[in-house]
């Protein structure tokens, strides 16, 4: 699963590069998935995607913290 | 003279029609709207304004048209399309309206105690549990969608974000996935929601927390942050949120340039009009477009009592997961944090983190946790907008 996951967000990076944000929408997923498969991918990449982000932020800040000393 | 009497009474005519005792139906839920909103004082400025435009755009039709002259009709749009389709159908109310809240947001709690960021991510869960139970619910319970694979992931987004209590990330979502039908119910779900937290969080948090656990103290430090650190604050999180999730960017953007115009200290004047004139006017316009949208033939059907409850039910998976998380947190931690902060780790702001302060205040009337629930709070404010740009971007990508 998380390959098939990282092959969608590979294709879809592309599409970006190659068509801009428009494209993004146009991907097509060749492989029949079932409804609760793709509904359990947008809820474990999604879940992870906001904890990377805010652990980003969080490393910014700590980061600041240290230069500000 | 029959023709001209018949004419000038239409209106009253109407409400004893099929048609007119949707409209009554209407008017009695924008009357318990508009009570909750004066006699509660639940978020009067959102719910008055949503209880009128619900009467506007519920009035009899003019007979030449046979719609309410407040929405007019395509050729000629009445006031209330004429602000759905500026403020709305492209996303500028809410937009606006974060530039608005970053302007009163105060980061450097959370700059202080970043560890409460996390609480920011967790209490998103509810989002996510909520789209899995609505991908199997819906096909169940709304037959018109079945077989409609797109329009059910669609809609489950939509319903999931209610539970970040964020109604304009809410709006961006079912806007962006073209949620006409259903923007009215969504739309009332997740502000009346975001209004009612003192009502939905309390009990929540009683029953996942001991008294014990209510009770615990955080320490918390008065010490300022450095002006350099509150102005690249905003910046580098609008970069980083606008490299890794790019259909962020509307929201995070507006919400950290309201933030910067605050922070930067040369900009007092765009601050206070931001904060002020600028939120109100937007609260104003944005509540009465709402609203319009709960016309009845739109409104009163199976999928909203299908939305209002899934969204409900996003509200309280989101409260319960910022609080377990705590709790899992406290597991870990020398110094433990006190869990109900969790449950402040959704959008709704300042709401969330006073109802959190003061329910610690009546466990024990000294214990004052307000800064730190303030932390999680503006966290969930990011957190529900990364929330909301990771759903766009994973379901438009699993779109058949």
């Amino acid at each position: 699963m998380m390959k098939k996951l990282l092959s969608l967000l590979i294709s879809s990076a592309s599409a970006e590069v190659i068509g801009g944000a428009d494209a993004v929408t146009q991907v097509v997923v060749q492989s029949p998935m079932s409804l609760m498969t793709k509904g359990l991918i947008v809820t474990a990449a999604g879940l992870a995607g906001v904890f990377l982000v805010l652990c980003l932020f969080y490393l910014t800040i700590k980061l600041m913290q240290k230069f500000a000393k | 003279m029959e023709a001209i009497l018949s004419e000038l009474f239409s209106g009253a005519t109407y409400l004893f029609t099929a048609a007119g005792l949707k409209t009554l139906a209407m008017f009695a839920i924008a009357g318990v709207l508009i009570y909750l909103a004066v006699k509660k004082d639940y978020e009067p400025s959102l719910l008055l304004p949503i209880g009128f435009g619900c009467i506007l755009a519920n009035l009899p039709p003019v007979l030449a048209t046979m719609m309410p002259s407040a929405l007019g009709t395509a050729e000629e749009p009445g006031f209330l399309s004429v602000l759905f389709n500026a403020g709305i159908a492209n996303e500028l109310f809410p937009i606006l309206i974060f530039i608005a809240v970053g302007a009163m947001i105060d980061f450097s709690p959370l700059l202080k105690d970043p560890s409460m960021i996390f609480f920011g991510a967790a209490a998103q869960f509810g989002i996510f549990a909520t789209f899995l139970l609505s991908l199997v619910l819906i096909p169940v319970l709304l037959p018109e969608t079945a077989g409609d694979e797109n329009l059910i992931l669609k809609l489950a987004s939509a319903i999931g974000i209610i539970g970040a209590a964020d109604g304009p990330t809410t709006l961006y979502v079912a806007n962006h996935f073209a949620l006409k039908n259903y923007m009215a119910p969504i739309s009332v779900a997740a502000y009346s929601y975001m209004s009612l937290v003192p009502v939905i969080q309390p009990p929540v948090i009683r029953a996942l927390t001991t008294k014990e656990e209510r009770m615990i103290r955080m320490d918390y430090h008065e010490d300022r942050c450095s002006k350099t650190t509150l102005i690249l604050f905003p910046i580098i999180v609008t970069v980083v949120a606008g490299v890794l999730v790019p259909m962020s960017a509307p929201l995070v953007g507006s919400l950290m340039f309201g933030n910067l115009i605050r922070e930067c200290g040369v900009l007092e004047r765009l601050s206070k009009t931001a904060q002020n004139e600028l939120a109100n006017l937007v609260t104003i316009l944005l509540g009465l477009t709402i609203g319009s949208t709960m016309v009845a033939e739109n409104f009163l059907r199976v999928d909203t009592l299908l939305i209002m409850a899934l969204g409900l039910v996003a509200f309280v998976f989101d409260t319960a997961g910022g609080v377990l998380f705590a709790k899992l947190m406290n597991l870990f931690r020398k110094k433990k944090v006190n869990p109900m902060i969790g449950a402040a780790g959704i959008s709704a702001f300042p709401m969330s983190s006073r109802v959190i302060a003061k329910m610690a205040l009546k466990e024990d009337p000294s214990n004052f946790i307000l800064m730190q629930a303030t932390s999680a709070n503006v966290s969930g404010q990011l957190g529900s907008i990364v929330a909301g740009g990771m759903v766009i971007t994973l379901v438009t990508m699993l779109l058949g």
